[in-house]
């Protein structure tokens, strides 16, 4: 009986909640803010309702700040090798040491590496009698900090690797074959990752909104060419194409300088099928009364596309912009059977995961894998802010 | 009384004696499933099957027959499994021995040849029969030599017989006699696949375009669905295509590989190999080889336990011992090691006619060169990839393996120790002493310098170690050398243009077999020396810089080599050849090679000669009709 008092209170008071904030957006509405607010502020309003979205974006700001800093957060250069941790399970930082004691700073123990006599995998021991305390801003590869300032100054790491019998080292998520950092390298891979598949994505992008905008809006003979262009476009094989430039693309340039270009080039033939929406778009809106209206107001064509008739559909070239991100980073690696994508030395997502697909590091080497846990929420994030700022573009919806 | 007893005596006796004639009689002993054949009358007794003298191999143990033989191959590499199972028996009369050295016979009775190596003589053994039961005669030799040999349509350019004529002299000998000495020819027959010498006349005739009319032909093709003679025997004579081709191996394939991934094999009735014993081999009744798609799921086939003699696609990567040996014990196998007879783990080949003004005087420099390997911290490579429990590689150059008679310690440990400074002041000397923005040398002429490794993507880890490579000798020597990975078929293209600096491979022959294809075969890139060797016969023609005289010499050493007679003098000039390659540091060598890993079975006995070695076919000299199952 009294739990379902109590019960119902819950029920009440959820409810209570939910009706004081109906009003509250009531409120908010009759307001007379909403009716002068510009439509930027109504879409951010709109957006700032939609938590998913929000997350999504602190999420997504994370990894770009990441991005921006990896050298410096990753304790380890990227080709940083090591062998006597090949193939190490993670280890990471302790507070609390052997004998229970705590310590706030956080130490690692000395790892000393030796090989299972049956099976002759690596072992890796922690010699709990050998600690060292990890240092902030700690000295140790030496890299550039955003492309300029050359330092050897990391988040963190310890100051004197080398042990008696082994190894001192923060390794947050394992290492590999080589014994490189995973942790060093999923951060370090975020850089490209998260940026040169992006730039086909934009490229493509503005490509199709001009293209199909011209097309629609001024119609007849522009029309006339630009629709042939596409019809040429489109009807291009695409791996005799990716063949042709894999044998065209000098081999002296970097993996990461080839996979740019042809990001690029693989945007130049891609475009197609956003100027085609587009172009349909235009043509149905631009009889529309309220474009009329503009037109004979004297607004500039210029003015008419951008504020009258994008903002009519940008609910749509931000659904197709969200989606086609994850697409670009979970395909990284799939022209690299032409030499075309991503592959080591370069450092991406792609490339880790390659690696932890091999059969053998799935069996003994499983925290290969996390470098996906990067990929899934980035692509996540994008999704959810893609998402929110859809329905955040028709605050009128 | 005296009458009766008598008869009754000799009734005795006769009733004694049957069963002890019997035994007496058949020295040799068969498969109980071919047995209770030959006791319905579907097949002869098998002293009527075998060949009147038939081989005797000494095993380890005398097994009991039956069972059957699982392995799993990538596709594409049918072949591997397919030697390692019958191939290398089935198509070379002429085989190296179980030791690897020696030269012996397989189902051929005896050769021989006369001083100056042009005539060489074969004997057949003697009532030695095709899997279908019919004899094989010097009728199939004749057919091998005249219809494939030497028909244009088939062979259109005869490298290795062009210059010889075959004389039968009766039903089981005859005489090749070639024009030039082929000294290397045996070794080239003992290698695997090249001492065919006969077909199965009686069954390929139907599809030779010489045996039939052009109607007849043209109604075979059609009904066996080709479009040209040659094509449609070629795919006949094929031992690993055509299940209906008569073979001499133990096994004979009753799957088509064209329609099914599980290819099985049935022992072959007429098999010529008999045990110390008289036991018939093989011992083991049946094979399959199933065909996967990829190394992991290979890999998968073996920790399930669903392979039973496995080489093929496990045998390079060390690496999987410890997953391998996780499951060992739950999947009864055993994992074996064996030499893997390649001259280094990694070779780095090096361009020395590249034809880049900026490039060439310094790839083709051998101080260069020898700055280069001084410059390699092999100890880290070595930690880093080539270290697998208690199998560790050593460093040296490449170059013979010690047990060749060939090996050269000096030569295996020239400049592989890391000597940084050493190095640097040998480029200082190269006039390589101004440095760049990049904080990389410059040419003596203030170019420019940056070099690429190119490595072909045949195992991800190949690209790993030339990177770790190249950041050593940025590191170290300050030079701008970077690695790139590129699909085989555009590496290939590459090497043929000459269009590359560095590039990184693994090699085999270390230990120098002598085979016509190791010496005279220029152009092949996985052969041991490669840099220089495959330079002088590729770009010979083209090729006018200052490497010229060492190239035309290297092809004109070739030549003598596998022409020359007298084997104290061919000694000398293989010894000039090593030479060559020793002075010239052509090819940098990281360690020597792990071993190779193979699974066997725990019930699977007399497993044994398992090295890896090109030379000697696919497994060595392991004989997979000795395999025996305990049941």
């Amino acid at each position: 009986m009294h739990k379902d008092i109590q019960g119902l209170q819950k029920v009440n008071r959820r409810e209570m909640k939910r009706r004081e904030a109906a009003l509250k957006a009531q409120s908010e509405r009759q307001q007379d803010t909403v009716y002068v607010a510009s439509q930027f502020k109504l879409t951010v309003r709109k957006f700032r309702r939609n938590r998913l979205a929000v997350v999504g974006l602190i999420l997504l700001c994370i990894i770009y700040f990441i991005a921006l800093f990896a050298d410096f957060l990753a304790p380890y250069g990227k080709n940083t090798y090591n062998p006597s941790i090949t193939n190490m399970a993670p280890k990471g930082m302790h507070w609390i040491d052997a004998e229970g004691n705590f310590s706030f700073r956080p130490f690692v123990y000395e790892i000393v590496s030796s090989y299972d006599p049956v099976t002759f995998a690596p072992t890796y021991m922690e010699d709990t009698s050998s600690k060292q305390y990890v240092s902030f801003f700690a000295r140790g590869d030496e890299y550039k900090l955003l492309g300029l300032i050359e330092t050897d100054i990391h988040l963190f790491g310890v100051d004197n690797p080398k042990g008696e019998n082994g190894v001192f080292g923060v390794y947050l998520f394992g290492t590999d074959q080589a014994g490189r950092d995973l942790f060093s390298r999923t951060l370090i891979g975020t850089q490209i990752s998260g940026t040169v598949g992006l730039v086909g994505v934009l490229l493509s992008f503005i490509l199709g909104l001009l293209l199909g905008g011209l097309s629609g809006y001024i119609g007849g003979k522009v029309d006339m060419v630009i629709q042939r262009i596409i019809d040429f476009t489109i009807s291009l094989p695409t791996i005799p194409l990716w063949m042709a430039l894999a044998a065209a693309v000098p081999a002296n340039w970097p993996v990461t300088k080839t996979y740019f270009c042809i990001t690029i080039i693989l945007s130049l033939v891609s475009w197609p099928n956003l100027a085609r929406t587009v172009r349909s778009k235009f043509m149905s809106l631009k009889n529309e009364d309220f474009v009329k209206a503009a037109r004979v107001s004297g607004a500039s064509t210029f003015r008419i596309i951008c504020k009258h008739m994008v903002p009519m559909f940008m609910s749509h070239l931000i659904a197709s912009l969200s989606l086609s991100i994850p697409g670009m980073i979970l395909g990284e690696t799939s022209l690299s059977f032409l030499s075309l994508g991503l592959r080591p030395p370069a450092v991406s997502w792609g490339v880790l995961l390659a690696d932890a697909q091999k059969f053998r590091n799935v069996v003994l080497y499983p925290w290969t894998m996390i470098p996906g846990v990067f990929v899934v929420v980035t692509v996540m994030a994008f999704n959810f802010v893609g998402d929110g700022l859809r329905d955040a573009a028709d605050p009128y919806l | 009384m005296k009458k009766s007893l008598s008869i009754l005596l000799a009734l005795i006796l006769v009733l004694c004696a049957c069963p002890v004639f019997a035994t007496a009689e058949s020295a040799y002993q068969e498969a109980p499933a071919l047995a209770a054949k030959v006791a319905s009358g579907e097949l002869p007794a098998v002293e009527e099957r075998l060949p009147s003298e038939p081989q005797v191999i000494e095993v380890a143990e005398v097994g009991a027959y039956g069972g059957t033989w699982r392995q799993a191959v990538i596709t594409g590499n049918f072949n591997h499994a397919h030697s390692h199972l019958v191939g290398y028996l089935e198509t070379n009369g002429i085989i190296y021995d179980r030791d690897n050295t020696t030269i012996t016979t397989s189902w051929l009775k005896e050769f021989s040849y006369n001083e100056d190596y042009t005539e060489f003589t074969f004997t057949l053994r003697e009532g030695l029969k095709w899997s279908d039961g019919v004899p094989v005669t010097t009728e199939d030799v004749a057919f091998w030599f005249n219809d494939v040999e030497m028909n244009t349509d088939l062979t259109p350019t005869n490298t290795y017989y062009g210059d010889a004529t075959l004389e039968i002299i009766d039903d089981y000998s005859w005489k090749l006699t070639f024009a030039a000495a082929k000294p290397m020819y045996l070794s080239y027959w003992a290698y695997h696949g090249k001492s065919r010498f006969v077909y199965p006349k009686h069954y390929l005739t139907a599809f030779h375009a010489a045996y039939n009319t052009e109607e007849e032909l043209a109604a075979t093709m059609a009904a066996e669905g080709f479009d040209d003679w040659k094509t449609m025997f070629e795919d006949k004579i094929n031992v690993q295509k055509n299940v209906d081709l008569p073979v001499l191996g133990a096994w004979v394939m009753t799957a088509d590989p064209a329609v099914t991934n599980t290819i099985t094999f049935e022992r072959n009735p007429y098999y010529w190999a008999v045990d110390q014993e008289g036991n018939q081999l093989p011992y083991i009744d049946s094979a399959v080889i199933t065909v996967v798609e990829s190394t992991d799921l290979m890999n998968m086939k073996v920790i399930s336990g669903e392979v039973d003699v496995q080489v093929a696609g496990v045998s390079e990567s060390l690496s999987n011992y410890p997953m391998f040996a996780q499951y060992a014990e739950e999947m009864n196998y055993t994992i074996a090691t064996s030499a893997f007879n390649e001259p280094n783990a990694m070779n780095f080949h090096i361009n020395t006619t590249s034809v880049d003004e900026v490039k060439a005087p310094y790839l083709s420099s051998v101080d260069f060169r020898r700055a280069l390997s001084l410059g390699l911290d092999r100890q880290t490579i070595i930690d880093t990839f080539y270290t697998v429990g208690p199998f560790k590689s050593e460093i040296a150059q490449t170059a013979f393996l010690p047990g060749s008679p060939y090996y050269d310690e000096e030569w295996a440990k020239q400049y592989t120790e890391f000597d940084a400074e050493t190095a640097n002041a040998m480029l200082d000397e190269l006039g390589m002493t101004e440095y760049g923005e990049n904080g990389y040398r410059k040419t003596a002429n203030g170019e420019d310098f940056a070099l690429v490794i190119l490595c072909p993507s045949y195992d991800a880890q190949w690209i790993e170690i030339a990177e770790m490579v190249a950041s050593q000798w940025r590191e170290n020597l300050h030079l701008d050398i970077t690695a790139t990975e590129v699909d085989p078929s555009l590496w290939n293209e590459r090497m043929s243009a000459n269009d590359f600096d560095i590039t990184n491979l693994t090699g085999s022959n270390g230990m120098l077999a002598l085979s016509s294809g190791f010496v005279a075969d220029w152009t092949g890139y996985s052969g041991f020396g490669w840099g220089i060797r495959f330079m002088a016969g590729m770009y010979n023609d083209t090729y006018t810089g200052d490497q010229t005289e060492t190239l035309t010499h290297l092809q004109e050493l070739g030549t003598t080599i596998t022409t020359e007679t007298d084997m104290a003098a061919r000694d000398e000039e293989i010894k000039e050849l090593i030479q060559i390659w020793k002075d010239g540091l052509y090819s940098l060598g990281i360690g020597t090679r792990l071993p190779a890993i193979n699974i066997i079975k725990n019930n699977f006995h007399n497993v044994s000669g398992l090295d890896q070695d090109w030379s000697f076919g696919y497994c060595g000299s392991s004989r997979g009709d000795t395999y025996w199952v305990e049941q």
